[in-house]
């Protein structure tokens, strides 16, 4: 999409009034494009100081009270989405199956071929674009990635990819390579309000390793990963722009 | 909101502090009457804390989109009340008073869309009309090009511009 066409469109996006694939296609626009990024900004404090100006109102009194005792009433009562370790597949349809399944096999049988043939990171990174296509034919809105780097020793590199799906059926994949590593590290994925603890790595001799979920959850709001062991930082890794 | 979201102390009433009068006012322009507009309230709030972790900073600021949430559902609400009442006059202004409204509800709701007015004298007509009817009744541009008898590419930009209007000129009032 040009400039003018999401420019066109932004204040429908801000209002929600657009269609799924029109949002998609736009908000694919705004990770690569700071330009429209501070217009939709622009639009947003325009919607806000409106809203304060324009209907700004002292509810009753006791309204305080009701709507925190809903508030309170509500955090005990389990939420599929909210509360989803998201460890393992909490909801899996013969689509998720197959796009998980070959999609892990694919990866992880490029991922190993990359590291035979030239043990650079940045390889794999190239590879998980290939399978936007395959992995937008199975219902994905979006196919996200982030290079995976340590900030010291031992050295870890690898890949997140994130798939977004519009089916429910979501997934993330962890690969990484870590010369000499052994034993397990912790993944956890990271949105701006919450965490996804996936399952462990488990490093084999040849430091590779790799880790995966799949999920109803929502993953669009996910973008970075860090990967720890005992609680200190080994890696992370955020997704890139478009 | 990340405070809010995993329970903090505190964060609730911080959140609800906030935002309660804004979206309180939203239900009074946009449902016309108390009850209505408290139940707004609390279904806005119930709607934040299940969906807590769809908010995307990348895609604006908190305020709006609270506030968005909240008129989602006010709009649903508008929605059900139409389907209720299966009657011509429901397609009428979204804003037209519900039967039970108080007179004192009355005032209040006739203030708060005096107050409207006034915030978007700054506007031009149709860019007022556009806005209105994308943000108090939610409709699409499609919908607003429809009904304002104007081009689709007029009234997205009647609307867009309307809000950029707003935001500089209520900016410089505060």
């Amino acid at each position: 999409m040009t400039h003018e066409e999401v420019r066109d469109q932004l204040a429908e996006y801000l209002l929600g009034d657009l269609d799924d694939v029109s949002e998609q296609a736009i908000a694919r626009h705004l990770r690569g494009c700071g330009t429209c990024r501070q217009e939709l900004a622009s639009l947003s404090e325009g919607v806000s100081t409106f809203a304060r100006a324009a209907h700004e109102l002292d509810p009753p009194p006791e309204l305080r009270d009701r709507v925190l005792g809903a508030l309170s009433e509500e955090r005990k009562t389990p939420d599929p989405v909210r509360s989803a370790p998201a460890k393992r597949p909490r909801r899996m349809g013969v689509l998720a199956w197959a796009a998980a399944f070959v999609a892990v096999v694919l990866v992880s049988g490029s991922l190993a071929t990359a590291v035979v043939a030239t043990g650079r990171a940045s390889d794999w990174h190239a590879e998980a674009s290939k399978y936007e296509a395959f992995l937008g034919a199975l219902g994905g809105s979006n196919v996200r990635t982030a290079k995976i780097n340590s900030p010291g020793t031992p050295s870890f590199a690898g890949t997140l990819v994130l798939y977004d799906s519009d089916r429910d059926q979501s997934w993330g994949l962890v690969l990484v390579h870590a010369p000499g590593f052994q034993g397990q590290a912790q993944v956890t994925l990271h949105s701006p309000t919450h965490t996804i603890e996936m399952h462990p790595l488990e490093f084999e001799s040849s430091g590779d390793a790799s880790t995966w979920l799949v999920t109803g959850a929502d993953l669009r709001p996910f973008n970075s990963v860090t990967i720890t062991q005992h609680g200190s930082l080994l890696a992370s890794g955020t997704v890139t722009s478009d | 909101m990340r405070a809010f979201a995993h329970g903090e102390a505190g964060a609730a009433e911080e959140l609800y502090d906030r935002y309660a009068p804004r979206i309180y006012g939203l239900g009074m322009v946009m449902l016309g009457n108390d009850a209505s507009a408290q139940d707004l309230v609390q279904d806005t709030f119930v709607k934040l804390l299940r969906n807590a972790d769809r908010y995307d900073p990348a895609r604006g600021k908190l305020d709006t989109w609270v506030l968005l949430v909240a008129r989602s559902l006010a709009i649903d609400g508008i929605r059900r009340r139409v389907l209720d009442v299966r009657t011509a006059e429901a397609s009428a202004p979204i804003r037209e008073m519900s039967t039970d409204s108080t007179p004192e509800e009355i005032a209040e709701t006739m203030d708060m869309a005096e107050r409207a007015k006034r915030a978007m004298t700054v506007l031009s007509d149709g860019q007022r009309a556009a806005l209105e009817l994308a943000y108090f009744g939610g409709k699409t541009s499609a919908e607003v090009a429809e009904l304002e008898g104007i081009p689709l590419g007029t009234a997205k930009t009647r609307i867009r511009t309307a809000l950029l209007r707003l935001r500089e000129a209520l900016e410089e009032h505060q």
